[in-house]
């Protein structure tokens, strides 16, 4: 079965009902629709982030629901990206958040996850400067609050 | 265009929890927009040092570190404040302080804090006096403005100023749902203290005791109905041990509803009345047992036909024995029948008695084995074709491994393959003391060889491993084995060990970790 899903710039795509549900809004809205044909608006997603968005739930059409592990060690680990996903993120900063926020809207967890852990390895080792300058932040911070945040954060280092 | 600003901030939190503490922070301080959203995970966990003169003795200065954090600072921040740490004895408006999530709350005292003394380049301890007795007062204030508090760890050096007995009754009367008390290095003296301490002890789930204690009359009428946990560690102190071992094992046979038990015998023997105690079903709840420092050939036979269906289990005695060899046979079957079964964590490193037979014995039997430190195992000794390694969800292999022939490198290497789980494995001997390794490892001993000749390549099955260890077994291993291991193990983190008896090569080799953000000890 497939179902047509619409890009907010009015592109159509086809795809497998299988590989549309691995975003649970979707597969919610299939729900509630029942058996109607009628195609599905995303008006959050372009077609560029769309298309990536679905190469990425094909690729993972069949991988199991996820089960949310239980360990020992909370410390969550940005280090475990499989390789077809590190090929799969390795896209301009700009279509990187964009897939983050699709991910996010679309409510497809492990996606959202892997933009996460992407962007926390772009940050890891970086000055507050150097991070700045990676994503284009703009210092806010009055010269005073952040001579107070610098020393906190020596605090925080000296754990 | 789309850039990390556009982001919500559950999503930067989201980030950020992929991160250290360090990068967090870091992270926190780009711009307003993140400092706001990560503030909670910021102040979650708060460690103040005091600003306080810091000096050990009047030859030794260190400079006063100056508090970081303001008490109007922390108190602008209280709200999001889950645990908090004070080291040393801090300016009055510090204790005044409240917070209304705080579940942990610790106090780490040690003496090279000292009054101060405005102007004055070195201490006065007179004025020390009062400010130490001050300090628990404060401390006691402090736990009644916090009634939240579940976690509470008191941590002194010696010789050191006891809390007094309004402490404890601060401790007794003020927390609602305590969970943990976790005391270290002090002598309560008076028994007007002692029995606070006691009542406070009583109203816990678990308890973390390494103090140099007297029991007093209060003990014996206390029954610890919440007490499910409980680490024992009572240190002799200048007169000897005070509340000894048989005293205090009549107090824990009192404790029915425990479900872990880590008692330190500090060199005394394991008296009989534990074994009568296991074999009266006196704690039908335990699941997590250690005993420690004991000094005693235990008949294993004895204790382990009287243990009951443990998940963890740790041994660690020098006197750890067996009696003879024809009793060998029937002690591990003992040991086998009543631990086997439910076992997650054994921890029979240091009871050298365990030998390497008993040691494949558990790999090739406990299947829900998570954990596994042991003495030593010889690979001749593995037969992978008529007793097959169980344990696959071992994550963690401690053991040294002897092997004297390139057969048994392979067969070592195949089991240790079959082990995907495998998140830590450690064949070193730094765990042993050099009068441990003279006698229990006499002679030319041959380790495993992390080599790719030996067959270490049969190892990438392992691709979860995080950390391995291999100190002070004379390997030899070259660029080519690291290129292999960053290729198999991209998890690595930590690695233990000397890659060569070269020390320039051994640190070529070493760079070649840092440059990949893995640590090396």
């Amino acid at each position: 079965m497939t179902v047509i899903l619409v890009s907010s710039d009015n592109q159509d795509f086809k795809v497998d009902k299988e590989v549309a549900e691995r975003s649970i809004l979707i597969k919610n809205m299939l729900e509630d629709v029942g058996e109607s044909d009628s195609p599905i608006p995303l008006p959050n997603v372009t077609a560029a982030v769309l298309t990536k968005v679905i190469e990425y739930c094909e690729h993972h059409r069949n991988d199991p629901v996820q089960v949310p592990e239980e360990t020992d060690d909370p410390r969550k680990r940005s280090n475990d990206i499989e390789e077809w996903d590190m090929k799969f993120m390795q896209v301009d900063q700009e279509m990187l958040f964009e897939i983050i926020l699709a991910a996010n809207y679309l409510d497809i967890k492990p996606l959202l996850d892997v933009g996460c852990k992407t962007v926390a390895n772009i940050i890891k080792g970086k000055t507050p400067e150097e991070i700045r300058k990676a994503f284009n932040i703009v210092n806010d911070f009055t010269p005073e609050e952040e001579a107070q945040i610098k020393k906190e954060n020596e605090w925080a280092e000296d754990r | 265009m789309t850039g990390i600003s556009d982001i919500p901030q559950e999503l930067i939190v989201m980030i950020a929890d992929y991160l250290s503490r360090k990068d967090r922070h870091r992270l926190a301080s780009t711009c307003r927009n993140h400092y706001q959203a990560l503030i909670s995970r910021l102040w979650k966990e708060l460690y103040i040092e005091s600003d306080f003169p810091h000096f050990w003795s009047k030859q030794h200065q260190i400079a006063p570190v100056k508090p970081i954090i303001t008490s109007r600072r922390v108190e602008q921040h209280a709200p999001y404040v889950h645990l908090l740490r004070l080291h040393g004895p801090f300016q009055q408006e510090y204790y005044a302080l409240k917070f209304p999530r705080l579940h942990t709350l610790i106090f780490l005292h040690d003496f090279s804090f000292h009054t101060p003394c405005n102007g004055a380049e070195r201490f006065d301890s007179t004025l020390d006096i009062p400010m130490w007795h001050d300090v628990h007062i404060n401390n006691a204030n402090l736990i009644r403005l916090n009634p939240t508090i579940k976690n509470l760890q008191i941590d002194l050096g010696r010789p050191n100023p006891i809390p007094s007995a309004s402490f404890w009754e601060a401790i007794s009367t003020t927390l609602h749902n305590p969970s943990r008390l976790c005391v270290s290095g002090f002598c309560p003296a008076s028994s007007n203290t002692l029995n606070s301490f006691w009542k406070a002890c009583n109203i816990f789930e678990e308890l973390d005791i390494k103090v140099d204690l007297n029991t007093t009359e209060l003990l014996s009428q206390l029954d610890f109905p919440r007490l499910r946990r409980i680490a024992l560690n009572v240190v002799p102190g200048w007169g000897g041990l005070k509340f000894d071992i048989q005293e205090q094992l009549a107090w824990l046979r009192r404790c029915h509803n425990l479900t872990k038990l880590d008692w330190k015998l500090t060199s005394h023997r394991l008296p009989k009345e534990f074994m009568e105690a296991l074999e009266q079903r006196t704690w039908p709840h335990l699941e997590d047992l250690s005993l420690g420092d004991f000094h005693d050939s235990v008949d294993i036979r004895t204790l382990s036909s009287r243990l009951p269906s443990l998940r963890r289990f740790r041994l660690r005695s020098d006197q750890f024995q067996l009696r003879s060899d024809q009793v060998y046979a029937l002690s591990f079957t003992a040991f086998q029948k009543q631990l086997f079964g439910k076992i997650r964590v054994l921890d029979m490193a240091h009871s050298f008695g365990f030998t390497s037979r008993m040691s494949l014995g558990v790999l090739e039997e406990c299947v829900h084995l998570n954990e596994f430190k042991t003495f030593v195992i010889d690979a001749e000794d593995i037969d992978l074709e008529s007793r097959p390694w169980v344990c696959l969800n071992l994550k963690r292999l401690e053991a040294l491994i002897k092997v004297e022939s390139d057969e048994s490198h392979e067969d070592a290497f195949d089991a240790l393959s079959r082990l995907t789980h495998l998140e830590h494995l450690d064949s070193g001997l730094d765990k042993l003391t050099v009068s441990e390794i003279e006698k229990h490892l006499p002679g030319e001993n041959n380790y495993l060889q992390w080599s790719l000749d030996s067959g270490l390549d049969r190892l990438s099955t392992l691709t979860k491993l995080r950390t391995i260890g291999f100190a002070d077994t004379d390997q030899e291993m070259t660029e080519e084995e690291l290129e292999w291991m960053f290729d198999s193990w991209p998890l690595l983190e930590e690695v233990k060990g000397e890659f060569s008896g070269d020390d320039g090569y051994h640190s070529a080799l070493v760079d070649m970790l840092h440059e990949r953000h893995i640590s090396h000890v």
